[in-house]
């Protein structure tokens, strides 16, 4: 990294690429309870699928923050305006975190929905190779598309090199007439409170979906519409069976582990655990 | 190309490094050529993606755009500091300097507007959202970790006082696990479901 930062991520340690002539760091026990979970979470994920495969039963529940983003590309499509997004600044530089493509599932989505709205969809990025897929996704809908102008793929944009820099880059965004709303999804810190600000002061609707923990507590602060927690993934109302079994082997999840910290803090209590 | 057999690509890839993580004995050789691929990869995105910027700023130059002002700040600014570090040296101590003497100012500007920002909205808090037992617990803990911030407590020197502050200090660490995990877990299932996508949600 060429200049010094003042956010650093939380996980810096792990996830910086390693030197010329260093190792990779070594498994411990916690990346083996990890590993576990996550092959748990799978198991679950693969017997919901199947299940809700057979029953096509409607979703238990669907994330409000999902079902704000189908309103607004709805009500954007009804008045002919168009959505903004903020795809996140973490992705793959400087340290790569694939939860920071969270965003491109709904952008695509809403780049598609363009030929309804008269309005290119347009988003900002604060990475190069996020602002790249992201151009790719325009891309492959332009491919085919009838009004061509719609779905140019230089509306997604690289903002800045940096968390401040790309946020700063991105508020021009916000400054267009026919904006409905901005959509900020992805990997982002605090820094996102100076876009939802100036949505609230043009008296327009800011929705978040953020992947990092700073970004939560910010979007909390910061946005009527937001996702806590996992549901930040969730981008789209779950209408397949793929998603639904999603949110349903969250919840299975959710109720393991909250079992599990309950049983550990017993344990612990008892003199089990150390 | 078809969607999902770039989605497939993605997902080998993924399993592979992972593997070679998993068994670094047999495979770490491969693990670091990657690992090579990757920021050698990276590095050309931030290349492509730095084109395409400049591109974009000189089409808006020459379209003369609304905005066409800060193109050629920007356009004027990137080709300074690129002169500077082809002829002084990424390493140059003035260079850096130079840069940071720009950068730092405007990054602490922002940084000191977020923190009014977020003053303005922890005031307009419960008109935003309520008076909810999220908003609620979110405004007392706010000022519980103020007033432990400030010191004046743990000056007490009282071991029931200092036992409360060690307490709230461990809750965070609590709730960021438990928000950590959940986060951990939703992009796994974020990804099955991509993988598993049954078209249902196309239309």
């Amino acid at each position: 990294m060429p200049f010094p930062s003042h956010e650093k991520h939380p996980n810096q340690h792990l996830l910086s690429w390693p030197k010329s002539g260093e190792s990779m760091p070594t498994l411990n026990n916690n990346d083996a309870l990890a590993g576990a979970l996550f092959l748990l979470a799978l198991l679950s994920f693969i017997v919901c699928w199947f299940y809700q495969r057979r029953k096509k039963r409607p979703s238990q529940r669907s994330p409000q923050a999902a079902l704000a983003a189908e309103a607004f590309l709805h009500a954007a499509a009804e008045e002919g305006s168009h959505l903004s997004f903020y795809l996140g600044s973490r992705f793959a530089w400087p340290y790569p975190d694939l939860s920071g493509a969270s965003g491109l599932a709904l952008y695509s989505l809403a780049s598609k929905r363009a030929i309804f709205n008269d309005h290119a969809t347009q988003a900002a990025a604060g990475d190069p190779a996020l602002a790249l897929i992201g151009q790719m996704v325009t891309q492959g809908h332009y491919k085919n598309a009838v009004a061509l102008e719609l779905f140019r793929p230089e509306r997604t944009f690289w903002s800045g090199s940096s968390p401040w820099a790309s946020i700063a880059g991105s508020l021009s965004l916000t400054d267009s007439p026919a904006n409905a709303a901005l959509i900020l999804s992805g990997g982002f810190g605090p820094e996102i409170l100076l876009a939802t600000e100036q949505m609230t002061r043009s008296s327009l609707p800011s929705l978040v979906f953020p992947a990092t923990l700073s970004g939560q507590t910010a979007a909390f602060l910061g946005s009527a519409y937001l996702a806590l927690g996992e549901d930040a993934f969730q981008t789209t109302p779950p209408v397949n069976a793929a998603a639904k079994a999603g949110l349903q082997a969250q919840d299975i999840m959710r109720i393991l582990i909250g079992l599990g910290l309950i049983a550990a803090a017993v344990l612990k209590l008892a003199g089990v655990l150390q | 190309m078809n969607h999902r057999l770039a989605a497939w690509i993605t997902l080998l890839s993924a399993s592979l490094v992972l593997l070679a993580l998993v068994f670094q004995q047999q495979l770490g050789a491969y693990l670091g050529l990657l690992l090579h691929w990757a920021i050698i990869l990276s590095t050309m995105t931030l290349l492509i993606a730095l084109a395409g910027l400049m591109l974009a700023h000189l089409r808006k130059i020459s379209g003369q755009d609304h905005g066409i002002l800060y193109s050629l700040v920007l356009l004027v600014s990137f080709l300074a500091a690129l002169a500077g570090g082809l002829f002084m040296g990424l390493e140059n101590q003035q260079y850096l300097k130079w840069i940071a003497a720009i950068i730092r100012p405007l990054e602490s500007s922002l940084l000191a507007l977020l923190a009014l920002v977020l003053a303005g909205t922890v005031v307009t808090l419960f008109r935003r959202r309520g008076w909810s037992p999220m908003s609620v617990s979110f405004v007392l803990f706010t000022l519980i970790f103020l007033v432990i911030g400030l010191g004046f407590l743990q000056g007490l020197q009282n071991s029931t006082v200092n036992r409360l502050i060690a307490f709230f200090q461990r809750l965070p660490g609590i709730g960021i696990r438990g928000l950590l995990i959940g986060l951990s877990l939703g992009s796994p299932f974020y990804g099955s479901a991509v993988y598993l996508w049954d078209g249902e949600a196309k239309q």
